[in-house]
């Protein structure tokens, strides 16, 4: 290989890492703030859903010490004051609460006898309104419901 | 505090891969590279290990941990007491010091956490942590059926590990095995690469190495998944096997196939991929053969596992329907979906350092593996009727280890110009 193309290919390798990197830097700008600050949770700045996600990650953190071990437990986004299925949050919560028992927003709704529903509820955003339920918590992200 | 112990339980994973030092081709390497082949032939170790104690329901616990650490420590004994090969530090160096820094800072503001994390690599660790081994009854659930049950066990192990010695899942922690795995990839390349290329060509390529991964892991906001491991693992395959043609190197590329067959089905397509390229580019059949061996006996005793607990899915597809009449939509999903939220750059890199190879004997091998990868990517999405949204989500991550083998096709070629 000649000398003068054994430099363009040194050229070309240096030229390469720094607009890499300069667009690594982009990226980070593109998503916007926070800079310095330590974010809330591990999805502060991914993905198009994050705000949704992020006010999920929040209170799951903070309602988990309150729930018993091995205590049922279902999460999910009320509407119109019952359960709605979602599966993100359904596998998001199993890995939130690995010590307690996660089931499937079905476990909450109005139709079940209230000795057979989940022990506890934890309600994104929206408030959760079946009888067999009374607040334990509320949080700006949520709140933590117990089985009567 | 438990988050930092976390962090230092990651880091202890190097201990259980220090018996790869007694390997001759590790033994030569500089000091950086030894490690970070420690760090990956620990993952490796330690997850199989762990899927070992779930299998005879030995319970995960922190004494046994320590106890292995110390087993394995103590086996490697007399090649931590040899002195490792010589390495003087470069200004390249300090450049791939800054990347992984800026990397991590990306991580720790949370804007490239991987939704996978969330949804199955990380409720999978902080399961088996909570009950002290993989449990077959919470991957049957179907509720969970989207936690690919049939995924083997190295994530989720490694994250229980450190998760165990915290005494709990750490999140933050999860996500800076992300800047590890750039680091020790780069630092294995380096140190392969630098006795056949030179000091300074390898430290160049690792420059360039590091900012394309990082590139890669910001583009698909990958940290805290499996794809930076299994990037790590093709880059230590591709370079042991191209940069060093002794059975030592062979040894290495053994354990990175280990670990990518290990890690998921993608990394198992990789791994196969690798055995083949290398087969038909050197013509020799025998030694491709004997790379599957110890990479086929870890995923057989996984794949055993789990149809016995009836847990098999992605890896018991081979009846579903081949859609080759969507090839066309396909490939223009893939190439839309690539980009990296940067107009294509890390292609137009690795395909721009391509010009550069005037011995394309030497580049064939990570060539074939790149081609390879593309075309089972491909391969995999041809089985889903409406593939749109798998592709969206996924395309960036899947194809990673596509773009970084075409970056080790210059590097490979390198070795011919020195030589020549």
């Amino acid at each position: 290989m000649s000398s003068l193309r054994s430099r363009a290919a040194i050229g070309a390798i240096y030229a390469a890492s720094s607009i890499l990197v300069a667009s690594v830097v982009y990226r980070y700008h593109v998503t916007g703030g926070l800079y310095v600050e330590r974010p809330a949770s591990v999805m502060d700045h991914s993905g198009p859903d994050r705000v949704a996600i992020r006010d999920a990650l929040v209170l799951m953190d903070r309602v988990a010490p309150l729930i018993p071990r091995r205590a049922t437990v279902t999460c999910f986004r009320p509407k119109d004051g019952d359960p709605w299925p979602d599966t993100g949050l359904l596998l998001t919560a199993a890995g939130r609460f690995a010590r307690q028992s996660v089931l499937d927003s079905s476990s909450a709704r109005r139709v079940t006898p209230c000795p057979e529903v989940a022990e506890y509820v934890v309600a994104i955003a929206e408030p959760f309104t079946n009888p067999c339920y009374a607040e334990v918590a509320r949080y700006p992200e949520g709140a933590l419901y117990r089985r009567r | 505090m438990s988050d930092l112990v976390f962090i230092l339980g990651l880091l202890t994973i190097c201990g259980f891969g220090l018996w790869t030092w007694r390997i001759d081709s590790v033994q030569r390497l500089d000091t950086p590279a030894r490690l970070s082949i420690a760090f990956s032939s620990g993952m490796v170790t330690i997850s199989a290990a762990m899927f070992l104690a779930s299998v005879v329901h030995l319970a995960w616990s922190r004494s046994l941990f320590v106890i292995l650490l110390a087993l394995a420590t103590l086996a490697a004994w007399p090649a931590i007491s040899r002195r490792a090969g010589k390495w003087r530090p470069r200004l390249t160096d300090a450049g791939i010091l800054v990347i992984a820094l800026v990397l991590a800072y990306g991580v720790f503001t949370a804007r490239l956490t991987c939704a996978d994390l969330l949804f199955f690599w990380g409720p999978k660790a902080a399961h088996f942590q909570a009950v002290r081994g993989i449990d077959p009854a919470f991957l049957a659930n179907p509720n969970y059926y989207l936690m690919h049950p049939d995924y083997p066990p190295l994530l989720p192990a490694v994250y229980a590990y450190a998760a165990t010695l915290a005494q709990r899942m750490s999140w933050w922690g999860t996500l800076l095995l992300t800047p590890l795995s750039l680091l020790a990839g780069v630092a294995s390349f380096r140190g392969l690469a630098a006795p056949k290329i030179g000091e300074a060509a390898a430290g160049r390529y690792a420059l360039a190495l590091a900012a394309l991964m990082a590139m890669i892991a910001v583009g698909s906001s990958a940290a805290g998944g499996a794809d930076p491991l299994i990037w790590l693992f093709t880059v230590i395959g591709v370079s042991a096997l191209v940069f060093d043609e002794s059975n030592g190197g062979r040894a290495i590329a053994v354990i990175a196939l280990c670990g990518a067959a290990f890690t998921k089905v993608e990394g198992t397509a990789l791994a196969a991929i690798i055995i083949a390229a290398y087969a038909v580019t050197t013509r020799r059949p025998k030694a491709a053969a004997a790379l599957a061996i110890a990479p086929a006996i870890l995923l057989g005793s996984w794949l055993t596992y789990a149809a016995h607990y009836r847990l098999l899915d992605s890896y018991a597809r081979s009846g579903e329907p081949l859609h080759s009449d969507q090839l066309a939509p396909v490939l223009r999903q893939v190439a839309w979906s690539s980009s990296y939220r940067v107009w294509w750059l890390p292609w137009a890199v690795a395909l721009l350092l391509i010009l550069f190879i005037s011995n394309w004997r030497r580049a064939a091998f990570p060539l074939a593996v790149s081609l390879g990868t593309f075309a089972a990517t491909i391969y995999f999405y041809l089985h889903s009727a409406d593939p749109a949204f798998w592709i969206r989500t996924s395309a960036e991550r899947v194809l990673g280890a596509t773009v970084l083998c075409l970056f080790l096709a210059s590097a490979a070629a390198e070795e011919l110009r020195i030589e020549n």
